[in-house]
């Protein structure tokens, strides 16, 4: 009678047998009626968003490893092919996007690399040897380079072997800091063959189509070399810069990440550093920055103090996100490029691994859908102090 | 037996009216069920075969039910989202976990459960270590006085007094009794269907069932010391 009918035979008994207890009756019929009581309450409709929360909270997990460490099911909302990445949440692997070179396409690149290194590295011994003629714009404000590059690649992750004897070797800072000197520098360049390892990769000022091609890759690199770096990571680090927190959405380098960008910019570094009297002794103090730029707008919720290491000597790095065009990567340069400082896209052989450190509050931007996600590239930018 | 004064009719307020109400009325409904759980099959098999866009289509068909029953235990709508999403995100992650041999409704019946009683039994042992005897956060409280107040629903439902005392009343029992409840009466599961969801014995089903509406009763007694004799 309450969960379901009876036959009408069944039924008229049982009624019979209830005729002198009213309260059975009573009960049977209160049941009946807030049966139909609960049966009437009304279906709400779910909430519009309730499908972007659960798209949200699932790429969390995924970013987190969290869940029930069983995934095999892939449960994609289309960004994992690198074209979306949310402008908030940092860089995870899966989303970066970067095309991957067979570990056979990168040490036969290694190998390359080293043998040009060689090379250069003859002719500069040669051409620096007692009573050669090679004018060299080493003649410049850096002439008094001092071989330091012995102690300083011993504490460097990849050493170059370059010989002290290379001191006159310069390009890029000379380029744009001598004054009269470049057109000199280029010439003894192309006379004496002596050119640095990123000259090799990169001829020409790279353009702005270039540069974005190569940031997809992760195989781009800004170079600023600047009278300070101090100066430079404080505006990096304050935001004070209109222009440059305008082009920059956050600024952040993981210990580990850091550590990578440290090692392929001394890859890439011109050989002039290496015997920079700046460079200083190899115990000099310098940083490595993962800045806190929380208190921008729009810029991602990370709220750890900078992360200060002793590294090489008048070297900071850091990874800037910027909209991925090429307008957002010039103006990048612009940005960075203030008076008395030099500002190079560098292509990398190699692209860097980025895999910055994950925390669990940064998830807290997964929980917005992705239609308020913007894109971005993660660009790693090199101060050096010659 | 007669029907008193007021007590809404089986067959028009009742979901299982129209499942009851035997001949092509109930073939239709049945022939309907079936083919929704053909559909829900093809794109669990979809999912497992990677195809990606069958998520979307398989939640979306299942959220406002999800939603709903969650609603209807817990009484908040914004606990109610929580849980929904709670369930939405399990059902994801644990497909691969659904075998077939269930109904895929009953299957997402269980999940939705678990996530739910588990998350009422939290708050209940919470309460009692704070000696806290305020009704569960957000639902509406038996014998608060919902007249006058706006259910904790969306605006857009006409809710009555009745459809408040009810959810109230449902808000102050144990958490086993409002999911048996919910589930043979706003979703009109059979005692088979409810033992398999709450993973118990069909006899257990039947006096936990038998407990639950005296309890109601008795909680909505409370909510309305007038008797009601009034009717809804």
């Amino acid at each position: 009678m309450v969960e379901g009918r009876l036959a009408a035979e069944h039924e008229r008994a049982v009624l019979q047998r209830w005729k002198n207890r009213p309260e059975v009756i009573a009960f049977v019929e209160d049941a009946i009626q807030d049966r139909a009581g609960l049966a009437s309450l009304p279906e709400v409709a779910a909430p519009v968003e309730l499908l972007d929360r659960v798209e949200a909270v699932l790429e969390r997990d995924s970013l987190l490893g969290a869940g029930t460490g069983e995934q095999p099911i892939e449960f994609s909302t289309g960004i994992e092919q690198g074209t979306l990445v949310s402008a908030r949440p940092p860089r995870a692997p899966s989303f970066s996007g970067r095309r991957r070179l067979s570990p056979a396409l990168r040490y036969a690149g290694l190998a390359a690399m080293l043998v040009l290194a060689t090379v250069v590295t003859f002719q500069m011994v040669r051409n620096s040897g007692p009573g050669s003629s090679s004018s060299s714009i080493v003649q410049g404000p850096v002439e008094a380079a001092g071989p330091a590059l012995t102690s300083s690649a011993a504490d460097t992750p990849i050493a170059m072997s370059e010989p002290q004897a290379e001191a006159p070797g310069a390009v890029a800072l000379s380029k744009s800091e001598l004054g009269a000197a470049p057109d000199r520098a280029e010439s003894d360049i192309q006379e004496s063959g002596t050119l640095a390892m990123n000259e090799l990769a990169e001829p020409a000022e790279m353009t702005a189509d270039r540069a974005l091609a190569l940031a997809r890759e992760g195989r781009l690199m800004v170079r600023v070399v600047t009278g300070s770096v101090d100066r430079a990571v404080g505006r990096m680090q304050t935001g004070e810069d209109r222009r440059l927190a305008s082009v920059v959405s956050s600024v952040d380098a993981s210990p580990a990440d850091a550590e990578r960008i440290a090692v392929a910019a001394e890859i890439a570094r011109p050989l002039e550093f290496a015997t920079s009297p700046l460079d200083g002794p190899t115990d000099a103090p310098s940083t490595l920055i993962a800045a806190d730029r929380s208190h921008l707008p729009a810029v991602s919720l990370r709220t750890e103090r900078p992360v200060i290491e002793r590294r090489q000597a008048r070297r900071a790095v850091a990874r800037v996100d910027v909209a991925p065009s090429a307008e957002a990567i010039d103006s990048l340069k612009d940005a960075l490029g203030t008076r008395g400082t030099f500002v190079q896209f560098v292509e990398l052989s190699d692209p860097i691994p980025s895999q910055p450190a994950f925390r669990p509050e940064q998830a807290l931007w997964w929980t917005q859908p992705p239609s308020t996600w913007t894109p971005t590239i993660g660009i790693p930018v090199v101060f050096e102090q010659p | 037996m007669p029907e008193r004064p007021g007590s809404p009719s089986r067959s028009s307020q009742h979901p299982a009216g129209a499942a009851h109400g035997g001949g092509a009325a109930a073939s239709s409904a049945s022939k309907a069920a079936a083919a929704d759980e053909h559909q829900d099959l093809a794109l669990v098999q979809a999912i497992l075969r990677g195809d990606q866009a069958a998520w979307r289509l398989l939640l979306g068909r299942h959220q406002a039910n999800v939603y709903n029953l969650c609603f209807k235990l817990v009484g908040n709508r914004d606990l109610a989202e929580d849980l929904a999403q709670d369930t939405l995100v399990k059902i994801v992650q644990h497909v691969q976990r659904f075998d077939g041999r269930a109904k895929f409704s009953t299957w997402l019946y269980r999940i939705t459960m678990n996530v739910c009683l588990s998350r009422l039994r939290a708050e209940k042992v919470r309460r009692h270590s704070s000696l806290d005897d305020q009704p569960y956060e957000g639902a509406p409280a038996a014998g608060s006085g919902l007249a006058g107040r706006e259910p904790d629903a969306p605006s857009s439902v006409q809710w009555t007094e009745q459809h408040r005392n009810v959810l109230a009343a449902l808000a102050s029992l144990e958490p086993e009794q409002r999911a048996i409840l919910v589930l043979r009466d706003t979703r009109d599961l059979d005692y088979d269907q409810i033992a398999e969801v709450l993973e118990v014995p069909v006899g257990t089903v039947k006096s936990r069932l038998f407990r639950a509406r005296a309890a109601l009763r008795e909680a909505l007694e409370e909510l309305e010391p007038g008797g009601d004799d009034d009717g809804p």
